[in-house]
């Protein structure tokens, strides 16, 4: 059965959006020369977003373990799932509208 | 952070109060029949516990704490009782001020609150939530 745990995901957004933005820059040119935590870019704009994602699944996840474990307040634990929840959901979202953009500029007749 | 990420923080700031408020009203009900063990030895006193606002900065919003348990100074009833260890020349004991209707009406303020919070969490998740869909 294939890994499809939140991490995973997460971890195979982040890395397609790493390429995407090793692709963008070079095809701009002049972005090129633009460190990684551009937010000017499109692509490090993702990738931004992308990170504090990450950072709020990751928070999501150890308050859960310390919640199984009984180290952690359970009000605490149902508001970093809450928000890991809906910074998914808004990921999904998201990438579902710039696929879907996409698909349709591919689907335009020359 | 949106505004209703920060609703739902001060939300869960105010859970946590009446948690321990009723943390209290369970240590004060427990202790209802405490009383001293020798003549003169005071019993179990009721414990009070106070709420006062709090600017949270990183939230740029008002939260909520805890600001003491201090303890009620009410007088002590005197039951009388000649043969108990703790009673006194007059053969009274003092018990402890404690009125367990009080505390469970007390119970009932947390019980709400705590709900009244919660229904914040669910209404602020639920508009974010639908908020999304639009993009749907």
């Amino acid at each position: 059965m294939p890994d499809i745990s939140f991490p995973s995901a997460i971890a195979a957004y982040k890395a397609s959006a790493r390429q995407a933005g090793d692709i963008v820059p070079h095809e701009v040119g002049a972005a090129a020369a633009n460190p990684a935590g551009d937010t000017s870019s499109f692509a490090g704009m993702v990738r931004q977003a992308m990170h504090t994602s990450v950072q709020t699944m990751e928070h999501g996840e150890r308050m859960s373990m310390q919640g199984i474990a009984g180290q952690a307040d359970a009000r605490d634990v149902v508001l970093a799932v809450n928000s890991a929840e809906l910074t998914l959901q808004t990921m999904v979202a998201i990438r579902d509208k710039v696929v879907s953009a996409y698909d349709t500029i591919m689907r335009m007749p020359l | 952070m949106d505004e209703l990420s920060k609703s739902q923080r001060i939300a869960v700031a105010g859970m946590k109060v009446q948690a321990e408020r009723l943390r209290v009203v369970a240590q004060n009900l427990a202790n209802a029949e405490s009383v001293g063990q020798r003549p003169g030895e005071q019993p179990y006193r009721r414990k009070l516990i106070t709420f006062e606002s709090a600017l949270d900065r990183e939230l740029g919003a008002e939260s909520v704490r805890v600001r003491r348990v201090k303890e009620d100074m009410t007088p002590f009833p005197k039951d009388l009782d000649p043969s108990h260890p703790a009673a006194d020349a007059d053969g009274y004991v003092m018990k402890p001020n404690v009125n367990p209707l009080i505390e469970i009406m007390d119970m009932q303020e947390a019980q709400r609150s705590y709900e009244a919070n919660m229904s914040t969490i669910s209404v602020a998740r639920e508009m974010s939530q639908r908020t999304l869909e639009l993009l749907r």
